[in-house]
């Protein structure tokens, strides 16, 4: 029809002219990248970490009251629960790109990632019981993981944790690593062996009601711990910069030696029946 | 004496009757009679230039000029005249014998020779129109102003909505058909409007194309239909110069909805309150509510008591009601001026018009402005007979000082003076402003943590918003042959935007709790250009009538915008970036897109019988991923005018018409906030989100990392929690509508009737996916509506045609429609899904239904179930997963109802509107009572308790029952109780104090809800045409009385639901708002209307000298 030949040529006439923009080109966002380099998804996997409180007596306490029903109140309630997933999703990346920008298998990255991960599954099972563990983080390839029971989640929590002090001592010993962009720590991996195992103590004393458990042997592995260089938890300095809060024992104060640490511990152990009291 | 004629009388005699004979009998044969005479306007006797008067039969013809006056030669066989003109009704008259005669000519209703605009500038017959279109004459618009010119359209097109925002530079929302998205196009070229560059004063008519049948030759961005606007040009042909002025005068005063509040108790909480402070040092002194003592003149330090040098603490004072009627006391009358000049002239060859107008609003919060101007001009030159030059330039300026923003939060003057601002301070002591020594440092208020002096907000607290807004185009057309025609046109559509926010050293809002002010920046620009080259092709051949248009556009976009932020000042009162306490932060975003189309549309009319349409368009965009860029989406019409080839009795006019069209879109967003958050919220954590109209690429499917500064204002990186789709194809709207236009009694009576059926979808959303994962959503093609509805217009003209000067024109526009979900997609299995959820994501369900998650229980018979303190019990203490369905919040239908009378020289017209249905919670409502402010806690019973509170005394007993055996309630997921057998109730014993019952009564949205109709008075014009001499320069002169939003009609009047238009579930706060009213002054030096410019080839000029039958 003669129409459809008018149009062809007018789209031909067209094509020839403004052939210059390239319409494929066109279609990717040039504000936003596809990439980005670890630190900057360190940054806010360090900020993810962060509960908010209103001030220092919220932070300080594991518990708390509000009385006041416009911002909240002291009920109970059901439906679901806020879960850290996408933050974990940032932690995969975080480690992905490292890697992209020419680490090691074992960098700073990923041992911090270690702990991230321990940190946020603590969180989330301790709020709603068995999640998602092993087949988790996969995106698309699997839309239903299967569900990992509590327990084998603890297990792996203490195993990261493990691992992360391991590759933190072997970083450390090879000299000269640093995680670009913490501004918790200003990149010193020592402080944060310290504080990884501070808060692998506080999960194993969390679950010390289930010292009986074969698999977990929570006991043994206190014991195992207190022979790694620990930070005293109470030091005035990280107490005050850390927006982990939780990690800090209500009510104890350890001590910066090794026989200090293992007083207050008995100190605190005394004070729980169920708290293994000393090695 | 006998007579007697001799041989010579005989001969002279007989050569008297020769000559007499011979005389009368050229008379007879070429008996000439001048006949002069002047054509008219039946309505309002304006003469009607270029009307063309026939001789029945022959073609003898002549055409009337500026004064509407015309001269022919007739002979005396020739007694009919057919006197025709475009948009009036043919007129037949007997002229034997006459030598003057003056001639009215009735305004055609639907009359066959309406002429309208359509899709591409291109006029058309309305006869041949096979779609819902709907016009509204400028002229309109132009008495009666608002602030903003498109919320005139309130009312006047079935199936459009408007809902004007009393805020200051906010847009109106503008639905058409329910969506929003329309396109603007001026003289057939779209361009970027965000409502405020279009001056009325300029635009001869608005037509409305409701729908994707109407637009679907715009493509995309026609998808929900476009408001066309014909600009006015210079006059006629050879018409000399004319000259237009009009200047109207609005005040704005008298409330129509303004919530009211108790000015008896002061603020604090359960009674106490002393002022050490303002931060929490005192009792009850700091972020507080309106819970405190009563204003009985009791002794208390309060913010301005005098301190007592010896001690240092302040000495007591009497706490009196100082602030009653603060908010009315703050707010001042407010102030609309419109004035506009136009000059247009014509010539042989060309044709121009130039015109300036300007609009100063002056707002009710003080200190608070907007200015308008508009500078317009349009030139058409006839190279040759062939060859023709249009073009067309708008340049558009809005500018603003300081424009309030009262969205909830510290900035707001109803969040400080209304909600949680007690009477116990004047409004007109905080006009000070500055703590004495403290000037340009230290705000001097009864609160320092949370709240802020008004005034201090008002003067110091300053928005500006700097606009500059052009577009225009160029055209070159030529006449190949009397059936053909080449046009070429260029057009280019920008903008400049500039905002500032200056926000004062001591300023509280959220997020900016050290007060240490701040300095902002947003700069936008806007750049479109539009190529068209198109082909027009008109032929007749026996009976058969075709026209064709084929063309082609070249579409490319560019956008990019700033955003600075200081984060906090060093010195205050200095308003620069490199004053910031912290590092500034800058944000920048652009954006790019080109679309490439090809269209074409055929029109076809078969005789008298049929007129069928077929378009089809075929585009390319830049937004999609590649290999999904290029689509072909056609439209389908048909109409038929019945009364052409059937006598239908008393209809004298049947027109039956259908539509089809089906628009693919594409990854587009139709506005843009600030560079920070493009398409998301707010960079701040208060205040409005400006929105800038943009029509370009969202980038939705970028699988990519965003930044955001972190701890110590460093960025971090954020990896997207919704995965794009490589395979994601363009959302797709199927529209089909059926309708008829009727005239009965020689079309004293016109209804226009529409049924539209619109499938959307599937559209691109985000599927959710499970979040272990790592992902909460994937981009993917799904989720399909239908929305059905209904269109009715309804004219009348009684008087038509009638010997009386009187004349009564009523019309009723309505408009309804309903959309309901029809399928979802397919899972992973390949399986239909029939829900989404278990509540209103379900197939057959209704889109606008309003759950909530959170509400209470109640009996059988209705009663409150409260828990054993007295206080309502909540359903998510019960079953966290239950949600409650409370309502719509699609309005049932839109209706309006218009009356023009006009006598003689007067002329009164008014118009009701409204919404009827849907329900709306109401925000301010939950907050005055929460907060202790509402004026029902000092009424009736609640007066009484409240009293006690302040005293410590528990008094009030709610309203409802307790579960007597202190069973536990259980229930489903709608909030229905399961386990009623087992629950015996009583009634409520349990005293509680007023303030904690409120608080929790008040506290979910189940107990704010409330009916979302409302109707308003909302113009009302009476107009004078000051007889003017003949022969004067100025041929009309008007002077009218207007008003706008005299009335104000809903079941509540705290707020004003006119601007909730749409699918908002809940009000926001806003300003008051008010009446307007004030005076209109016109002057014309021309008539009120205007001939179209006749052309070679044209098929208007074909159609006024064919002889009507």
């Amino acid at each position: 029809m003669k129409l459809h030949k008018f149009l062809i040529v007018l789209l031909a006439i067209f094509s020839f002219t403004f052939h210059s923009c390239d319409l494929a080109e066109l279609e990717a966002d040039p504000n936003r990248a596809t990439n980005s380099p670890a630190s900057l998804i360190l940054n806010g996997a360090l900020n993810n970490l962060y509960t908010e409180c209103w001030n220092e007596t919220m932070r300080r306490n594991q518990y708390f009251c509000i009385n006041y029903n416009y911002y909240g109140t002291n009920e109970y309630w059901s439906g679901s629960a806020s879960l850290d997933y996408t933050r974990l999703k940032n932690v995969q990346k975080m480690e992905e790109e490292a890697i992209r920008g020419g680490a090691a298998v074992v960098n700073p990255y990923s041992a911090l990632g270690k702990f991230f991960r321990a940190y946020h599954f603590v969180n989330m099972t301790q709020k709603v019981g068995d999640l998602p563990l092993g087949e988790a983080l996969s995106g698309l390839e699997n839309t239903t993981p299967k569900y990992a029971t509590q327990k084998e989640i603890y297990i792996q929590v203490l195993k990261w944790l493990d691992e992360a002090n391991t590759d933190l001592a072997s970083l450390i010993a090879k000299g000269g690593q640093k995680a670009d962009g913490d501004w918790f720590y200003g990149g010193d991996l020592t402080k944060w062996q310290k504080l990884v195992n501070a808060y692998r103590l506080r999960v194993l004393v969390s679950l010390s009601k289930k010292d009986a458990d074969a698999d977990v042997k929570v006991k043994a592995a206190i014991c195992r711990d207190l022979g790694q260089p620990i930070q005293v938890p109470f030091d005035e300095q990280y107490r005050r910069q850390s927006p982990v809060s939780g990690v800090g024992w209500p009510g104890c104060q350890l001590l910066s030696e090794k026989t200090q640490v293992l007083t207050g511990f008995d100190a605190f152990a005394r004070t729980r029946p169920n708290c293994i009291s000393t090695c | 004496m006998k007579f007697q004629l001799n041989v010579q009388s005989q001969w002279a005699l007989l050569k008297v009757c020769f000559l007499t004979f011979g005389v009368l009998l050229s008379m007879s044969a070429f008996a000439q009679r001048t006949l002069t005479g002047k054509v008219m306007d039946a309505a309002n006797s304006q003469p009607i230039i270029g009307a063309n008067l026939l001789v029945k039969g022959s073609s003898n013809g002549a055409v009337t000029d500026i004064d509407g006056t015309f001269t022919m030669k007739l002979s005396d066989s020739e007694t009919v005249l057919v006197v025709t003109y475009v948009g009036y009704d043919t007129k037949e008259v007997e002229v034997a014998g006459l030598t003057t005669i003056e001639i009215s000519l009735e305004e055609a209703a639907l009359g066959l020779s309406e002429v309208t605009v359509t899709a591409l500038g291109i006029t058309k017959e309305k006869v041949r129109v096979t779609t819902a279109i709907q016009s509204v004459d400028g002229e309109q618009l132009i008495k009666a102003r608002e602030p903003n010119n498109i919320q005139g359209l309130t009312g006047k097109i079935a199936g459009l909505t408007i809902g004007s925002s009393p805020e200051m530079l906010r847009r109106p929302n503008v639905l058409l058909r329910g969506a929003s998205d329309l396109l603007y196009v001026v003289d057939g070229v779209p361009i970027n409007s965000d409502t405020w560059n279009i001056n009325p004063d300029d635009i001869e008519t608005f037509t409305v194309l409701k729908g994707a049948t109407a637009a679907a030759l715009y493509g995309f961005r026609g998808k929900n239909g476009a408001i066309l606007i014909t600009t006015k040009r210079g006059v006629g042909k050879n018409l000399g110069f004319s000259v237009e002025f009009n200047s109207s005068t609005m005040v704005e005063a008298g409330f129509n909805a303004i919530p009211k509040v108790q000015d008896l108790y002061g603020p604090g909480d359960h009674g106490i309150y002393e002022f050490v402070d303002g931060r929490g040092g005192g009792k009850n002194d700091g972020d507080y509510d309106i819970w405190g003592p009563p204003l009985d003149g009791r002794l208390l330090t309060q913010y301005d008591s005098p301190i007592d040098p010896a001690t240092g603490k302040r000495i007591p004072t009497p706490f009196i009601p100082r602030g009653k009627d603060n908010l009315t006391r703050f707010l001042q009358p407010g102030l609309l001026t419109t004035n506009s000049v136009s000059v247009s002239s014509s010539g042989d060859r060309y044709d121009m018009r130039f015109s300036v107008g300007h609009s100063y609003q002056k707002g009710v919060v003080p200190n608070t402005s907007l200015n308008i101007s508009n500078f317009n001009a349009t030139l058409g030159f006839d190279f040759t007979d062939r060859l023709r030059f249009e073009s067309n330039i708008n340049f558009n300026r809005q500018f603003s000082d300081n424009y309030p923003d009262v969205n909830y939060g510290p900035n707001s003057l109803i969040y400080n003076m209304i909600i949680w601002g007690g009477a116990d301070w004047d409004v007109d002591d905080m006009k000070q402003i500055w703590q004495e020594g403290k000037e340009g440092v230290q705000q001097i208020y009864a609160e320092y943590q949370r709240y802020n002096n008004p005034w201090f907000v008002a003067k110091e607290w300053l928005r500006g918003h700097y606009k500059n807004d052009v577009f225009g185009y160029a055209s070159l057309s030529y006449e190949i042959s009397d059936a053909l025609k080449l046009t070429g046109r260029s057009s280019v559509t920008t903008y400049d935007l500039f905002r500032t926010e200056k926000m004062p050293y001591s300023a509280g809002a959220y997020g900016r709790d050290e007060r240490k002010g701040d300095y902002r920046e947003d700069r936008r620009t806007l750049f479109e250009n539009n190529t068209d080259i198109l082909l027009q092709y008109d032929k007749r051949f026996n009976g058969i009538n075709l026209s064709a248009v084929a063309g082609g556009n070249v579409r490319t976009f560019a956008f990019n915008s700033n955003y600075g932020s200081t984060d906090y000042l060093i010195t205050p009162g200095v308003y620069s970036f490199s004053n910031s306490l912290n590092p500034a932060r800058v944000f920048s975003f652009e954006s790019n897109m080109t679309v490439l189309s090809g269209y074409y549309s055929t029109d076809i009319t078969l005789g008298r019988y049929m007129n069928l349409s077929y378009t089809g368009c075929v585009d390319k965009i830049s937004t999609l991923p590649e290999g999904n860029q290029t689509f072909y989406y056609p439209s389908f019409g048909a109409n038929s005018i019945v009364t052409e080839y059937l006598p239908l009795g008393p209809v004298s006019f049947l027109k039956l018409r259908g539509a089809y069209a089906n628009v693919k879109d594409g990854l587009i967003s139709s506005t843009v906030a600030t560079a920070a958050a493009p398409f998301g919220g707010n960079p701040l954590e208060y205040g409005d989100t400006y929105r800038s109209s943009y029509d370009g690429p969202s980038y939705g499917n970028a699988t990519v990392y965003s930044t955001s500064l972190a701890y110590g204002n460093v960025p971090a990186s954020y990896f997207t929690n919704t995965l794009g789709n490589p395979d994601l194809e363009r959302n797709s709207r199927s529209e089909y509508e059926l309708g008829f236009d009727l005239g009965l009694l020689t079309n004293r009576v016109n209804v226009e009737f529409t049924y539209f059926n619109i499938k959307e979808g599937p559209r691109t959303f985000a599927r959710p996916i499970s979040e272990t994962t790592g992902y909460t959503g994937q981009l993917v093609n799904g989720i399909t509506t239908r929305k059905k509805g209904l269109e009715i217009v309804l004219k009348a003209d009684p008087f038509k045609a009638s010997a009386s000067k009187l004349k009564w024109l009523p019309m009723i526009n309505f408009s309804t429609f309903r959309e309901t979900y029809e399928s979802f997609y397919k899972d992973a299995e390949g399986k239909e899904l029939e829900k989404l959820d278990d509540y209103s994501q379900q197939i057959g369900r209704r889109v606008d239904e309003y759950w909530v998650s959170n509400g209470y229980f109640f009996t059988p018979d209705g009663q409150i179930i409260n828990d054993n303190g007295g206080r309502p019990i909540r359903l998510s203490t019960v079953n966290g997963n239950a949600r409650k369905l409370l309502g719509y919040l699609d309005p049932d239908f839109v209706w309006s109802f218009i009356n023009r009378f006009s006598y003689k020289n007067f002329t009164v017209s008014f118009q009701f509107d409204g919404r009827q249905g849907g329900v709306i919670y109401n925000y301010i409502q939950r907050q005055t009572f929460r907060g202790g402010r509402h004026i029902s806690t000092v009424e009736g019973a609640m007066g009484v308790a409240r009293l006690e509170d302040t005293k410590g005394n528990r008094t009030w007993v709610g309203s409802g029952v307790q579960i007597a055996n202190s069973a536990a309630l259980k229930s489903d997921i709608y909030g229905n109780i399961t386990n009623l057998s087992e629950l015996q109730f009583t009634p409520n014993t349990t005293a509680t104090f007023l303030q904690d019952w409120i608080s929790r009564y008040y506290q979910e949205n189940e107990t704010n809800m409330m009916d979302r109709s409302f109707a308003k008075l909302r113009e009302v014009v009476i107009s004078y045409n000051v007889p003017v001499k003949p022969g004067s320069f100025f041929r009309e002169m008007t002077i009218s009385l207007i008003g706008r939003n005299l009335l104000y009609f809903a079941e509540k009047k705290d707020i004003d639901l006119d601007a909730y238009v749409g699918r908002s579930a809940g009000t926001d706060i806003e300003t008051p708002t008010s009446k307007r009213y004030g005076v209109n002054f016109s002057l014309n030096s021309k008539p009120c209307k205007q001939p179209p410019r006749p052309s070679r080839g044209d098929h208007l000029h074909v159609l006024t000298l064919k002889n009507s039958s």
